[in-house]
């Protein structure tokens, strides 16, 4: 089924991964003042976090969630339990923790499926 | 010169993206659009019907008036003369250099039916903002931050392309599970039909 209406980029990160994104220009505030984006300081609580990611996932506007993967470590558990298809969920490196394919939720669950 | 970083200043409620995606069947397919080109172009597209239909409305109109002259009843318009008081021409005519003339004495009565409906009509165009994100950083950014602008920009390629692939690994993961569950079956069977045959 064609998810046409499925059309902005969400991104949950540190303050110079949303800079850049912004840049790029994918940030985007509704008529409803909502923002599709996040930007995650040492200051912002677990439960922002797991909320603006609950949002992100429930919008039928989102096609893709960007989400450094340090604070995707954080709500490992909800990425987990995430099983459709859109939004999709891309874990991506920040300026001071690189990408690890160990941690990635969907590489996980292929090595497990390779594993059994 | 500007702020270091996005904060809350730099952008308000009109922000809108300038770049998403598409996804086409069967879900396995997303490139990139360009939010602002489809904007203005969707833009241009109802300034032209809009012009369209202003010239059909003025072209009705002018066979309209075409007819008016037969017509005694109706007064016939006296465009291109500017008059004091909105009476016919000749009686309190007031020519353009006279008017000129006794600018400082000018009234506010120049809007009589002389005047121009294009005039009265004239659109005043809008002042576009520039929607780049760069801007929020000043007028004279450095060019490291352009160049951080491209990178990122080109960098989103790459996010689809991930995202394409994150979504075919999982409908392959998906497939596995049923052809390995098929897979077990089809051995369970075999091995059934096996030990019966052995017990023959």
């Amino acid at each position: 089924m064609a998810q046409t209406e499925r059309t902005f980029m969400a991104a949950i990160g540190d303050e110079d991964s949303i800079t850049g994104l912004l840049l790029a220009g994918i940030g985007h505030i509704d008529s409803h003042q909502k923002k599709n984006f996040l930007v995650v300081d040492a200051k912002t609580p677990l439960s922002t976090v797991e909320d603006a990611f609950q949002e992100f996932c429930k919008r039928k506007d989102i096609a893709i969630i960007l989400i450094n993967q340090h604070i995707a470590e954080e709500i490992r558990t909800l990425i987990d339990e995430h099983d459709q298809a859109f939004p999709t969920i891309l874990e991506i490196p920040s300026k001071d923790h690189p990408y690890d394919p160990e941690k990635d939720s969907v590489l996980k669950r292929v090595r497990r499926l390779f594993g059994e | 010169m500007g702020p270091k970083n996005v904060s809350a200043d730099c952008y308000d409620h009109r922000m809108k993206a300038l770049r998403g995606v598409l996804i086409k069947d069967p879900s396995t397919e997303i490139e990139i659009r360009d939010l602002r080109a489809e904007e203005a172009e969707r833009q241009r597209l109802e300034d032209a019907q809009e012009e369209e239909s202003k010239s059909v409305e003025k072209e009705s109109d002018t066979h309209r008036r075409g007819s008016g002259f037969d017509d005694q009843d109706q007064e016939p318009s006296w465009s291109g003369l500017r008059r004091r008081g909105g009476g016919p021409a000749g009686s309190e005519d007031v020519s353009m250099s006279a008017s000129v003339a006794t600018a400082g004495m000018a009234t506010s009565e120049s809007t009589g039916p002389g005047i121009d409906d294009a005039t009265k009509t004239k659109k005043k165009k809008k002042k576009e903002r520039n929607p780049d994100p760069l801007l929020w950083f000043g007028v004279f950014v450095p060019a490291s931050l352009r160049g951080a602008q491209s990178v990122f920009q080109q960098g989103l390629q790459d996010v689809v392309e991930m995202a394409m692939i994150r979504q075919r690994l999982i409908e392959l993961e998906g497939r596995m599970v049923v052809l390995r569950e098929a897979k077990a079956a089809g051995t369970k069977q075999l091995e059934a039909e096996l030990s019966g045959m052995k017990l023959k």
